[in-house]
């Protein structure tokens, strides 16, 4: 969609400051923040997390709550300035010509309404229409969003629907009053990546329908490939670069949008260290003297650290809406991804003799709380009433090798079975069955302390690295407890060792003596891995240890666990729902749905046809960050089933867009060798030929969502 | 079916907290010092006479004999006879027990009026003069102890200013007039303590929903401040608020005992005193665990309700 | 080694510093902990401290301008004045004095109950909490069942079975106090097992007791502070009630509760005799309420508190 001079914009930001009174003074989110946007154009608003990227969405709807102000600015929408409008004025813009798509389904709604009373409550707050033409509006709104059956789900309340359903319920909430303009928080952020392409699609469409004009608020720059015209990049509190969504992906004028690029690892790309930034985003309470990116800036010169923040200016000789705030804008050429020095991925000692090995590995948990919790009244098929005893299978029969010096991933979506299948291996929980060999132990047969013993060989890091270190201890406290624990060190010699490891880690030696809450995300993420390091350990399972994190920040993180691999002769479990993190750093990798594996090989091999279906739509529904490439995105119908009540049959065939019939609805399909390879297997009916073709996107797109 | 399953479980804890609030109150009288056969026959009985009649009453049976007996009577309704007034412990009850609950349920529906808009108001004009001030007089009424507060009512409102009687009970069934005329102060004293409790419950329950994603988004489409939170606020902030209230009726029971003391108003709370000061094992056993049911019953119907108030709980669900 | 124990001291100020700054900028924690510290003063140097076994009285000054027991029937309801600051009451005895006597029972009882009420409370809630499943259920169907009585009932009902006196009083309201800290503690608990630094405390190989000592118990601290606060508060009414209904401590001990019991028959005529004690319970008891209500606004606590 391409922009139209003649026309005002809809919407004007102009100079925007929005600040926070915090005990430590005034910290300002948003500062000085302008752009513009016109009618049916989408521009995305992208950055990493404390950027002030939804603060700038809240200030453009007046939702900022005290302890924040508005400090100064203005906000044309259609030729009025909202901040000078009344209360009164503003609630009749707010849902009527500014709708907001929250950022968390889960939470948005109302717990105690009715969908429909949420819907309807908008509709009649600015139509002047009474209760039943509001309820046939909502209906259609709904219909329109695709959520099937609108007629009954009306009546229904939040917590009956799904994730994704539930976004589309905000999002029929969003277009009921036909607004000019949406504001769309992390639309997707909370939602897994199959429910995310769908989302994203139908906001595609929905944009094309009704020509309405949307600001797209994400970190995910794939997101704002697959979805915007026109992209703002921010940075502390910042508007550093806008313009095309083409010309920033090919060609970014800012130091810092080139960075966020190259720091994402990208599906089918070549797998090189990641061009990783040091540092993290400034404290905003205690900003730089110059640019506040100069410290971080591999372009950064002695006269970017003075001199106050760069402003936004059109950048020389850049196509038009190229804006950049750098001093050496026009002196830099970013086409090209940075590198560093040592790009090339270190060589890996991988072997063939198995550190783990797991077979059919199960772990059922009990439903609900309490001794008679699992206990639940139902109904018989003859109508009578029963007591069931009900059970989740959360990994149903799963079974993996581990070699040493190897890194295998477990990658799927939330609720498969993936951190379950870490818990258990581990012996954290008790399996339900199911055999577990470590290092030749069969942990299954252990008795409690022989496993406490031999927990010193695994270590495990979490997705949160927060809660993953105790806020009452320091850093050396935490690191030194492991070594005393398994007689590896004490007194001095276990202070230097810390100090040692601290440092390998990319933190300073002095830094032992802080609490975990002096650190940033990231080093505390760094002071999780030290920790895992200090017992010396053969297998570190890593659940999720970027997910939590920045992009940037990310990649130091990935690049820090391939560096170590080696050094410590470590063997990796990866547990991810991002796929290309789990591409980028694995060597082996099994795809999980609904407590069981689809398919398990090298990446190599996974990720290249022929696919288990399942794969094929995980990969498929990526957003790639590149607005170049074309995307085929295979939508898989409903939702994924209750692990409680799984399916019949292969577990995926109430979704598969290749579905053959009554076989894979009987039949649980076995882990077959493809192409004779035992290391490449999949567990489905379809032939290799099958598995290979491609989809058509009207075969997959045909059938409507399932309640 | 998931709220009748919810209701099952919740009758299900409540008969094993049941079980074991019987086995409390049994355990707890029995250490009491003092031969309860001389007690009723007094200090010229012969041992030949205390030991006929302690067979008779079964105390000289092992005590999980006498516990089971015990529960067996509660069972049937035979909570044993009074020592000291020598009729039916469950007479007595049954006779004093209404009182209490008209004291009870009056102060509670007197401090539930109150307290639930004033917390509203708080909450949502939170640190204005009109919130610091409301939130002051709820900590005095939780810092001063409830006879007081009933001795301050007597000074006050009977002493000093006149016109209501300072202790007395009149049945509703003979003379409604004045049986409210002696309801009102003892109700408003035990009020006033209740009130502090539900009222800050109800404004830090009311902040925390207004936080919510939920809030901001129903703010987002244009309603209102005012539709905001009667609309979406309140109904969640409801939920925890139903237990506190269920939880102040049982506390209401408590400052029954010593209220009523100053009332000098006949119901259940006198009644254990006297049972207290009496030793009377068996009116003591049957007034505490009756007190200790209300409680639980009243639990009981919290959950109940909050369940109906709730939809995540009414039709089960994925949370 | 020197520099390294100096960053420590220095680490430490940083980590404590926070809550310290906060705590400071807090009005209620400071009023309230300056009511406690007056008030413990009082409690301790108010009389002669009679060190029990040892025989061992130490008194390095006295607070009470007269003897709180000392009757004098001439002097009998005499208003406040400059001699008797809060009057007397019928027996001639000077109430301020009896005032400033009462606080070392007020504080002796709200403080020692609840000491011994954290101990076994946090035990069996941070137990529960951590094991859950069996252990969890049948440690909290019993602190219910506990609950179930109304603490004054259930106060009363002990004091009465194992006679009145200080130290039965402090048993029984420890008793009647343990479930609400072990249902404070539970929840702490739970909020922290699901942390991640449990885990790992598992995955390092650490035994039960480790674990719940060391890494879930110091960080349910802050919970625990504020309900023990509250309860202290709490406790304090209670007594107030049990030595209004003549069933906590006995005469001719002074306590403020007593004093209104005694009083009471004089209002008319002498209202200060129970106007006094009733402002001392009331000061005491919005001291304790107000430093939990500020620990509450610094600490945040996780759990839930129980008012």
């Amino acid at each position: 969609m391409t922009t139209n001079a003649t026309t005002d914009p809809l919407l004007a930001v102009e100079s925007l400051r929005t600040q926070f009174k915090t005990e430590n003074g005034t910290i300002t989110a948003v500062d000085d923040v302008s752009f513009t946007l016109d009618r049916g154009e989408v521009m995305g608003i992208v950055g990493e997390s404390g950027a002030g990227k939804s603060v700038t969405a809240k200030s453009i709807m007046r939702l900022i709550d005290y302890p924040g102000e508005i400090a100064s600015g203005s906000v044309i929408f259609d030729g009025e300035d909202l901040l000078e409008c009344s209360e009164k004025e503003m609630q009749s813009v707010r849902g009527n010509k500014i709708a907001l798509i929250p950022q968390d389904p889960m939470t948005s709604l109302n717990p105690v309404l009715t969908v429909g009373q949420q819907i309807t409550e908008t509709i009649k707050l600015h139509q002047d229409v009474g209760e039943s033409e509001a309820r046939e509006i909502a209906i259609e709104a709904m219909a329109e969003v695709e959520i099937p059956d609108p007629e009954l789900r009306i009546d229904e309340y939040p917590h009956e629907f799904s994730g994704g359903m539930r976004q589309r319920v905000l999002i029929a909430i969003g277009l009921a009053c036909e607004p000019d303009l949406i504001i769309a928080d992390e639309p997707t952020t909370a939602l897994d990546v199959t429910t995310q392409a769908k989302i994203l699609e139908l906001l595609n469409d929905l944009r094309e329908t009704h020509n309405v004009s949307i600001l797209m608020i994400t970190h995910n720059l794939g997101v704002v490939a697959q979805t915007c015209d026109r992209v703002g990049v921010m940075y502390a509190g910042n508007l550093i670069e806008t313009g095309e969504v083409e010309a920033i992906f090919n060609q970014p004028r800012h130091p810092y949008t080139r960075t966020l690029i190259d720091a994402i690892p990208e599906v089918g790309a070549d797998r090189n260290r990641l061009y990783a930034l040091g540092g993290s985003m400034p404290n905003l309470q205690s900003l730089p003297d110059g640019c506040n990116f100069a410290d971080r800036c591999p372009h950064a010169t002695d006269d970017c650290h003075s001199g106050g923040d760069p402003a936004l200016e059109a950048v020389p000789d850049a196509p038009a809406g190229s804006h950049a705030a750098c001093f050496r804008t026009a002196e830099l050429d970013l086409s090209e991804p940075g590198t560093e020095t040592d790009g090339e991925r270190r060589h890996r000692t991988q072997t063939t003799e198995p550190l783990l090995e797991v077979t059919d590995l199960k772990k059922y948990f009990s439903a609900g709380d309490g001794l008679l919790g699992n206990l639940s009244l139902a109904r018989t098929d003859g109508g009578g009433l029963t007591l069931e005893r009900q059970y989740v299978k959360a990994v149903d029969g799963v079974s993996f090798t581990i070699n040493r010096g190897e890194t295998v991933g477990l990658v799927g979506e939330s609720g498969c079975g993936k951190s379950t299948v870490a818990r258990t291996v581990m012996q954290l929980l008790e399996p339900t069955d199911g055999e577990v060999y470590f290092d030749g132990h069969p942990l299954h047969e252990l008795g409690k302390s022989e496993i406490r013993s031999l927990r010193q060989e695994m270590q495990i890091i979490f997705q949160d690295p927060k809660s993953s270190l105790n806020p009452r201890k320091t850093v050396g406290q935490i690191i030194g407890r492991g070594m005393e624990k398994h007689n590896i060190a004490t007194g001095n010699e276990k202070r230097e060792r810390i100090e040692e490891l601290l440092e390998r880690v990319g933190l300073a030696a002095s830094d032992i003596d802080k609490y975990p809450h002096q650190f940033s995300g990231g080093q505390q993420q760094r002071i999780a891995i030290a920790n895992a390091l200090a017992v010396e350990p053969d297998l570190i399972v890593c659940d999720e240890p970027v997910s939590a994190l920045d992009v940037s920040v990310q990649a130091q993180i990935l690049n820090l666990l391939d560096d170590i691999q080696d050094e410590f002769d470590l063997s990796y479990l990866f547990i991810s729902h991002n796929i290309s993190v789990v591409q980028h750093i694995c060597d082996r990798v099994a795809v999980m749905y609904l407590g069981k594996i689809a398919e398990f090989g090298s990446v190599e091999q996974v990720f290249e046809p022929p696919y288990h279906p399942y794969t094929e739509s995980l990969l498929s529904a990526v957003p790639h960050p590149n607005p170049n490439r074309e995307t085929k995105r295979i939508l898989l119908e409903g939702t994924v089933p209750s692990p409680m009540d799984p399916p019949s049959g292969c577990p995926f065939h109430t979704r598969c867009p290749k579905k053959l019939g009554g076989e894979c609805e009987r039949d649980e399909p076995r882990a077959k060798p493809v192409d004779g390879d035992d290391d490449h297997t999949i567990a489905c009916h379809l032939s290799e030929a099958e598995m290979s073709e491609p989809l058509t996107h009207q075969q997959s797109n045909t059938t409507v969502e399932q309640p | 079916m998931a709220f009748v399953n919810y209701l099952l479980k919740r009758f299900g804890f409540m008969l094993v907290t049941l079980f074991l609030v019987t086995l409390i109150t049994f355990g707890l009288t029995k250490i009491l010092p003092g031969n309860v056969a001389l007690l009723i026959l007094g200090p010229n009985a012969t041992e030949a006479s205390i030991a006929q009649l302690e067979a008779q009453l079964g105390l000289d049976q092992p005590l999980y004999v006498q516990y089971v007996d015990w529960v067996a009577g509660l069972l049937s309704g035979d909570m044993g006879m009074s020592l000291r007034y020598n009729v039916p412990v469950f007479d007595l009850i049954a006779l004093r027990l209404p009182r209490s609950l008209l004291l009870a349920v009056t102060a509670t529906i007197i401090s539930v009026t109150l307290s639930i808009p004033l917390g509203i108001i708080a909450a949502v004009r939170k640190n204005t003069p009109a919130d610091l001030t409301a939130s002051m007089l709820a900590f005095i009424g939780l810092s001063l102890p409830i006879f007081l507060w009933g001795l301050v009512f007597i000074y006050v409102f009977a002493l000093t200013l006149g016109g209501f009687p300072t202790r007395g009970y009149v049945s509703p069934m003979v003379d409604p007039i004045a049986s409210i005329h002696h309801l009102i102060l003892p109700a408003s004293a035990m009020g006033v303590a209740l009130t502090a409790y539900i009222m800050r419950m109800t404004r830090s329950s009311m902040i925390d929903e207004l936080s919510e994603d939920y809030v901001e988004f129903a703010r987002s489409k244009g309603l209102s401040e005012r539709a905001v939170v009667l609309r979406h606020a309140l109904k969640n902030a409801a939920i925890p608020v139903i237990t506190v209230v269920a939880f102040q009726f049982s506390y209401a029971f408590g400052g029954v005992v010593v209220l009523e003391e100053v009332f000098s108003w006949p119901g259940i709370g006198r009644l254990t005193l006297t049972a207290i000061e009496n030793r009377d094992i068996p009116l003591l056993q049957g007034s505490i665990i009756v007190i200790a049911l209300i409680y639980m019953l009243s639990n009981f119907l919290a959950d109940t309700f909050y369940a109906y108030v709730d939809p995540r709980i009414r039709y089960g669900g994925s949370e | 080694m020197s520099t390294n124990r100096f960053q420590l001291t220095e680490e430490r100020k940083a980590h404590y510093g926070r809550f310290i700054r906060q705590f400071r900028n807090n009005q209620k924690a400071v009023i309230g902990l300056g009511i406690i510290v007056v008030l413990f003063f009082v409690a301790i140097f108010a009389q002669k401290i009679v060190v029990p076994y040892i025989d061992v009285t130490i008194q390095p000054f006295s607070l009470v301008p007269h003897d709180p027991e000392a009757t004098n029937v001439q002097n009998r309801e005499q208003a406040p004045s400059m001699e008797y600051l809060m009057g007397t009451d019928n027996l001639g005895r000077d109430i301020f004095s009896r005032v400033l006597a009462g606080a070392r029972i007020s504080v002796l009882v709200g403080f020692t109950s609840i000491s011994i009420a954290m101990i076994f409370g946090t035990t069996i809630g941070i137990v529960a909490g951590y094991y859950q499943g069996l252990v969890d259920e049948g440690l909290m169907r019993a602190m219910d069942a506990m609950m179930s009585f109304p603490p004054i009932l259930l106060a009363l009902t002990i004091v009465a079975v194992m006679e009145p006196n200080l130290v039965n009083l402090i048993l029984a309201l420890a008793f009647v106090y343990t479930p609400f800290i072990a249902r404070v503690a539970r929840s702490a608990a739970l909020s922290v097992r699901n942390e991640s630094f449990v885990e790992a405390a598992v995955a390092r190989g650490e035994s039960d007791t480790y674990i719940i000592f060391r890494e879930v118990l110091p960080n349910c601290v802050g919970p625990l502070l504020v309900q023990g606060s509250i309860n202290i508060a709490f406790t304090m009414l209670l007594e107030a009630s049990l030595s209004f209904l003549g069933l906590g401590v006995q005469p001719p001990t002074s306590s403020w509760g007593l004093m209104i019991n005694q009083g009471w028959a004089f209002m008319g005529d002498a209202p200060w005799l129970v106007f006094f004690p009733a402002l001392a319970i009331a000061t005491a008891v919005i001291g304790f309420n107000l430093l939990g209500d500020g620990l509450r606004d610094v600490l945040d606590p996780k759990g839930e508190i129980i008012e």
